[in-house]
């Protein structure tokens, strides 16, 4: 009896230590006083179907969950949804406004203890470039980057992409016009190590063993269909070292209906919630719901080029019927908020009068303009199919703001329409080669200034629509320096967007979390327009901001 | 045959529900209060059942009585006449399969065992990807995944048919082969017909919720119950009802009809007759 007590003491004794000198190890940085022991996170893993930890390989099929962690990339939005500089000191920019020069800090290290440098810029996008990105449209408009679209064809030779190291710690970015909002932009530029490239292929980014990272955690192991955890990246030198000690990302947890079971079970500190799920979190625990906006625009988009939506009052028609308000308050209660235009609520140059004036429920004038363009009472209209990219997050409100529309339609205006969810491959090549007329949209925002939901109008673009006039105004908005200016031009833009409604906004998403109270720190903490926000682009803010408190 | 039926409690009890359904459908619009399309309840989304809504309401402020019984129009409806196409092209494959013989047999017989190995499911989806959603679509897709089963049994039959004194009478004094099938074989074969008929029905219920609970079966917003527990499903933690009484209704509906196959093989089968 008294040795199996003894070997029992021993070894709780050494489990108490490699516990204890596990934590002094990796606390990077010190803890609060009221933080737990055990810093471990479980959380519900974001984009499971994705393949790559590697942003800047594929956007459409990264693993958005570990990527945003794990990776760094130049500048990162803080909870202030701030620009802060996360690989680079200090930067200047040409008197032409066309280059700019980053010092970059030189003290940062990949995973494997290689330092960060500027060749990893450079290869990320020159590999982009050359294989061809399924997010390319971004380089090429929303940054602007120099000889992209000709690099892309191969008309040019690689080199003459508008980005080049200048040394090891030297990046210079060339864009084609001046872009004020560049540095927001770069939020999406993340170096890649071209040793791991050159070494296991792209494929690096697809097993713990090969993955190398510069962000602030790194997989320490990955279970696929079960869980994947993250440790302290030991060689991050960044400024934004984490906390926690431990990540547990859980895979089939991030939809509210299993996650919030899961929540309510501790089995994950976070969860999503759905529209169903409310109430009873409202009710019973209601210090845990947090809302905030997801600056993500929901509309419908019309194929401007073809009858019946070449007439402009068909369209206009189908925005004058829509009672925005009706149906964020009872469908979509506590989930979206009504919207007139682009720019929405509380993002960069809202207009929180023009845009509803203009566009505002009237039935009668939908009614009047639709018989107008030679549908009275719907008579004679095709039925239509209103597509829906598959999508298991917003599935859930975009089923029924669907089913919504196609009463309204139909009973207002005697329009026929079948809402019907397509596979994203077949969706987004029908909406780039514009071989269907009708989408039911989202788009959430990239980087946080107007000019990013306005580009995606220009001509050319995945929209069927064009306008001269608003090309002008956009693309001089886009490179004017003065902000009023600017947002005056944008304002006459979005007046031509919302008149000529190739696009009818009808919503934004709200989202919604429900956290346990014990996660604390800075992270958690309001920002300075009083709203805790933890959405996928903050990610890295949050998770080296917040700490396991005791409960 | 009623009388061999009649002793079958099971069969009883599932022909009644059936016929209880059968009314509902018929009648729907006398007894439901509101229409299946008329978002007419969106202050009370997700209510629960009570004295208004029977049902309780679904996440869009429709009465989700008047969804449910209108889902059982279009579930029997497509199951019935889904039933009846695959009972045309299987009874008129079986036959001549069993009938003929030889090279015909052959390629029917391939034919049926291609769609056994395939699950109906697949080949329902991969033709609802070619040839588009909707009632009439789901109806001739699923009657022509659904034949085989009678084409086996019809053959089966017909080919022991052959064997008997009449056929080879009616064939000796030099009746057309399309007479002797229609007129001596097929009028003999007809209970295995029959319990195939009903059988086949319960599966193309099913098969049709099943479409519709992937969302590629009957078009939005007439009501389907394999939607309605497919959209209930994101709920379920609190509102249980969204999933439940179509799911209660499409169990009903499957297993009455299975009872009432049941029961007319039952009275049908000179062998077990005797037993009960």
């Amino acid at each position: 009896m008294s040795k199996t007590k003894k070997v029992i003491g021993l070894i709780l004794i050494s489990l108490i230590l490699i516990t204890g000198t596990s934590s002094l190890v990796f606390a990077e940085k010190p803890l609060p006083a009221d933080a737990a022991l055990d810093q471990i996170l479980h959380y519900p893993l974001l984009g499971e179907a994705g393949t790559y930890v590697d942003f800047m390989k594929t956007i459409y099929q990264c693993l958005f969950g570990v990527a945003r962690i794990t990776q760094e990339a130049l500048f990162q939005y803080n909870k202030d949804l701030e620009v802060v500089p996360m690989g680079t000191e200090s930067w200047e920019i040409s008197n032409d406004g066309l280059s700019w020069i980053f010092h970059l800090r030189k003290e940062l290290k990949w995973s494997d203890g290689k330092p960060v440098t500027a060749h990893n810029y450079v290869f990320a996008l020159q590999r982009a470039a050359e294989q061809g990105y399924d997010f390319s449209w971004y380089w090429k408009s929303a940054a602007g980057i120099k000889n992209w679209e000709k690099v892309e064809k191969g008309e040019l030779p690689i080199e003459e992409l508008g980005i080049k190291a200048l040394d090891d710690y030297t990046l210079e970015i060339t864009t084609n016009v001046y872009k004020p909002y560049l540095l927001g932009v770069l939020t999406l530029l993340y170096p890649v190590p071209q040793h791991a490239v050159t070494e296991y292929g792209d494929e690096y980014a697809t097993k713990a063993e090969t993955m190398v990272g510069n962000g602030p955690f790194k997989i320490a192991e990955w279970i696929k269909g079960s869980h994947i955890t993250c440790l302290p990246n030991p060689n991050y030198q960044g400024i934004w070292k984490p906390y926690l000690q431990e990540v547990i990302l859980k895979y089939g947890t991030i939809n509210a209906e299993t996650g919030f079971p899961a929540y309510l079970n501790d089995e994950i500190y976070k969860s999503n919630l759905n529209s169903g799920q409310l109430p009873y979190v409202r009710q019973n625990i209601p210090q845990e719901l947090h809302f905030w906006p997801a600056f993500r625009i929901n509309y419908l988009s019309f194929d401007t080029t073809k009858p019946p939506f070449d007439d402009v009052r068909v369209r206009q028609a189908f925005s004058y019927v829509l009672n925005r308000e009706e149906l964020c308050s009872t469908v979509l209660k506590d989930v979206a908020i009504p919207e007139y235009s682009v720019l929405i609520t509380g993002f960069p140059g809202h207009d929180p009068i023009e845009a509803k004036e203009l566009s505002e429920y009237n039935i009668e004038l939908a009614r009047k303009l639709l018989a107008e363009a030679g549908y009275p009472e719907g008579k004679g209209f095709p039925e239509l199919e209103l597509w829906i990219k598959k999508n298991e997050q917003n599935t859930i409100i975009h089923i029924p703001a669907a089913t919504y529309f196609q009463a309204q339609f139909k009973e207002k205006l005697g329009i026929n329409i079948i809402p019907r969810i397509i596979e994203r491959k077949t969706y987004t090549d029908a909406q780039n080669q514009h071989t269907h007329n009708f989408f039911f949209e989202g788009y959430g925002y990239d980087y946080l200034d107007p000019s990013n939901f306005m580009d995606l109008f220009l001509s050319g673009g995945r929209h069927a629509w064009s306008n001269p006039e608003y090309d002008r105004l956009v693309r001089e908005a886009d490179t004017t320096q003065d902000w009023d200016k600017r947002i005056a031009n944008y304002r006459k833009a979005e007046k031509i967007l919302i008149q000529e409604a190739p696009i009818v906004a009808v919503f934004q998403r709200i989202d919604n979390s429900v956290w346990k109270p014990y996660l604390k720190g800075e992270g958690v903490e309001p920002n300075k327009n009083g709203i805790v926000i933890w959405d996928t682009n903050l990610y890295q803010y949050i998770f080296t901001h917040i700490y396991i408190a005791k409960h | 045959m009623w009388r061999y039926f009649k002793k079958s409690k099971l069969g009883i009890i599932g022909l009644v529900v059936i016929s209880v359904l059968i009314c509902a459908a018929i009648f729907a619009p006398l007894i439901t209060p509101v229409g299946y399309e008329e978002l007419r309840y969106l202050n009370k989304i997700n209510s629960l059942p009570s004295r208004d809504n029977w049902f309780g309401v679904d996440s869009v402020g429709r009465d989700y009585f008047t969804r449910v019984v209108y889902g059982t129009r279009v579930s029997l409806f497509v199951g019935f006449t889904a039933a009846l196409i695959a009972l045309i092209v299987g009874v008129t494959l079986g036959a001549l399969a069993g009938y003929f013989k030889g090279i015909v047999d052959w390629v029917i017989m391939r034919l049926v065992e291609i769609f056994s190995v395939i699950p109906a499911l697949l080949v329902a989806i991969f033709f609802v990807t070619l040839f588009g959603s909707g009632i009439q679509n789901i109806i001739f897709i699923i009657g022509l995944v659904s034949w085989r089963n009678i084409c086996r049994l019809v053959r089966g039959e017909i080919i022991t048919l052959k064997e008997r004194e009449y056929f080879i009478a009616a064939k000796a004094i030099g009746a057309k082969p399309l007479r002797i099938l229609f007129r001596h074989l097929l009028p003999n074969a007809i209970a295995p017909i029959i319990v195939g008929l009903v059988v086949c029905s319960s599966r193309a219920i099913m098969l049709e919720a099943m479409l519709s609970f992937l969302g590629i079966g009957v078009n939005p917003p007439t009501p389907s119950w394999g939607q309605m527990i497919s959209d209930g499903l994101y709920y379920i933690q609190f509102y249980w009802h969204l999933p439940l009484f179509p799911s209660i209704f499409l169990a009903l509906t499957v297993l009455s009809l299975s009872l009432v196959g049941d029961g007319i093989r039952d009275a049908m089968d000179p062998r077990l007759r005797g037993r009960s």
